[in-house]
C-alpha cells in the first residue's frame, strides 16, 4: 500500500497533490453556513489520512502543515490566534493518528483513525484556546459539543478517506518500473 | 495523474463495496460493515466521554448573576444580570452594544468582521463567555451561583 521510495518524483507529486486537495476542501469548508461557530466538519483531514495511508506518515506531517500554512495565507489569518488553533488542531490529529495506527495496526481500521484524528483536534484546539484566547477554564463549556460533533464527523471523514483510499491504493501497491535510463534523474527535482 | 483518474473511477474493487448505493442506509450498513471491533470499542468510549462532560459540566456551570465585561484585559463593566437593559460599550474596532433579558445577556450589535459574538446568542450561566476577538472583548458570568446545590459538606 505504501509508496517505496519517498523522494522520489512520483512520491512529491502526490503529495503535492493531496496538499492542493486539502487547502481545497479547507477552503470549501469556510463556505458552508454553521449553525455553532466553532464546529467546523474537517474535511480537510481525509487528505492527511490519504496521505497516511497511501504515503506514509512523513506525507501526513507535509500534507497537514503545510495546508495549514496555506490556508491561512488565502484566508489572511497568517499569525493569528485562529491561525494557531488550526496548526495546533492539525499537528495534534497527525501526532494521535500516526501513534493510534501503528500502536493499533490490527485494531483500528480507517474509520477509527478519522475518529481519533477529529478528537485529538478537537481537544488540541480546546487546550490551545484557553491558554491563547481566553486563559481561563471557561472554554471547558464548549467541550462536550465539539466532542460529540467530532465523533460524528470523525466517522464522515474516515468513510470518505476509506472511499479514497480503496480506489488508489491498488495502484499505489505496484510502482512503475523506473527504466533505466531515468533511473539517475529520477530523484532530481 | 494516476491518482486523480483512479480516485474518480466509478467502483473500487473489492467485495466490500457490495453495500454501497444510493441513499443513506447503504452508506450506513457500508460503514458499519468496513469498523472493526476496536473501531465500535472506540465509538461508545468517546460517546460515554461526550455524555460524561455534559452531566459533568451541568453540575459545574450552575446560573449566575453578574456578567464581567473585559475589553483590552480590563475590567470595564459588571452587568447584573437581573435588570433587563441596553448597554452600550466601544471595542477596540468599534461600538458593542449588548441587552440583557429574561435569558441572560447576549451582543445584538457590534462593528466587527464576523459578528462571531453576535452569533452566540445569550449566555447566563456560571463559566460561560462570549468572545469577539477584533474587538479584544470577552463576557464572562460569574458571582454567586444560583442554588442549584442543595447543601455542600465542609
Amino acid at each position: 500500500m505504501r509508496l517505496r521510495h519517498k523522494n522520489s518524483t512520483s512520491w512529491l507529486t502526490r503529495v503535492a497533490l493531496l496538499t492542493g486537495f486539502g487547502l481545497a476542501l479547507f477552503l470549501f469548508e469556510s463556505f458552508i453556513p454553521r449553525p455553532l461557530p466553532w464546529i467546523k466538519p474537517g474535511l480537510a483531514n481525509i487528505a492527511t489520512i490519504v496521505a497516511l495511508y497511501s504515503l506514509g506518515s512523513v506525507a501526513a506531517w507535509i500534507v497537514a502543515l503545510l495546508r495549514c500554512v496555506l490556508g491561512s495565507l488565502i484566508g489572511g489569518t497568517m499569525m493569528s490566534p485562529s491561525f494557531w488553533l488550526s496548526i495546533c488542531g492539525a499537528a495534534a490529529s497527525v501526532a494521535a493518528m500516526i501513534i493510534i495506527r501503528r500502536l493499533g495496526k490490527k485494531v483500528f481500521s480507517i474509520i477509527g483513525i478519522g475518529m481519533i484524528g477529529a478528537f485529538a483536534h478537537m481537544l488540541a484546539q480546546v487546550a490551545v484556546a484557553g491558554v491563547l484566547v481566553v486563559g481561563d477554564t471557561a472554554i471547558l463549556i464548549l467541550l462536550p459539543s465539539m466532542l460529540l460533533s467530532s465523533l460524528l464527523t470523525g466517522l464522515i471523514v474516515g468513510y470518505a478517506s476509506h472511499l479514497i483510499v480503496a480506489r488508489i491504493a491498488p495502484q499505489s501497491e505496484t510502482p512503475q518500473p523506473v527504466h533505466e535510463s531515468n533511473r539517475g534523474s529520477d530523484n532530481v527535482v | 495523474m494516476s491518482l486523480l483518474t483512479a480516485t474518480f473511477r466509478k467502483k473500487a474493487p473489492g467485495p466490500e463495496n457490495r453495500n454501497a448505493g444510493p441513499g443513506l442506509w447503504p452508506f450506513l450498513r457500508h460503514l458499519h460493515s468496513l469498523m472493526t471491533t476496536g473501531d465500535r470499542v472506540l465509538f461508545f468510549i468517546l460517546l460515554g466521554i461526550g455524555l460524561l462532560s455534559i452531566l459533568s459540566l451541568r453540575l459545574l456551570f450552575a446560573p449566575g448573576r453578574i456578567a464581567s465585561v473585559f475589553i483590552s484585559n480590563r475590567l470595564i463593566k459588571k452587568i447584573s444580570l437581573g435588570v433587563a437593559e441596553t448597554h452600550h460599550l466601544l471595542g477596540v474596532v468599534g461600538a458593542i452594544e449588548l441587552r440583557v433579558a429574561q435569558n441572560g445577556v447576549r451582543v445584538i450589535h457590534s462593528e466587527c468582521s464576523e459578528k462571531i459574538c453576535m452569533k452566540q446568542g445569550a449566555i447566563s450561566n456560571k463559566g460561560q463567555i462570549i468572545v469577539c476577538v477584533p474587538n479584544q472583548m470577552i463576557i464572562t458570568i460569574d458571582g454567586e451561583a444560583g442554588h442549584s446545590l442543595d447543601a455542600v459538606t465542609p
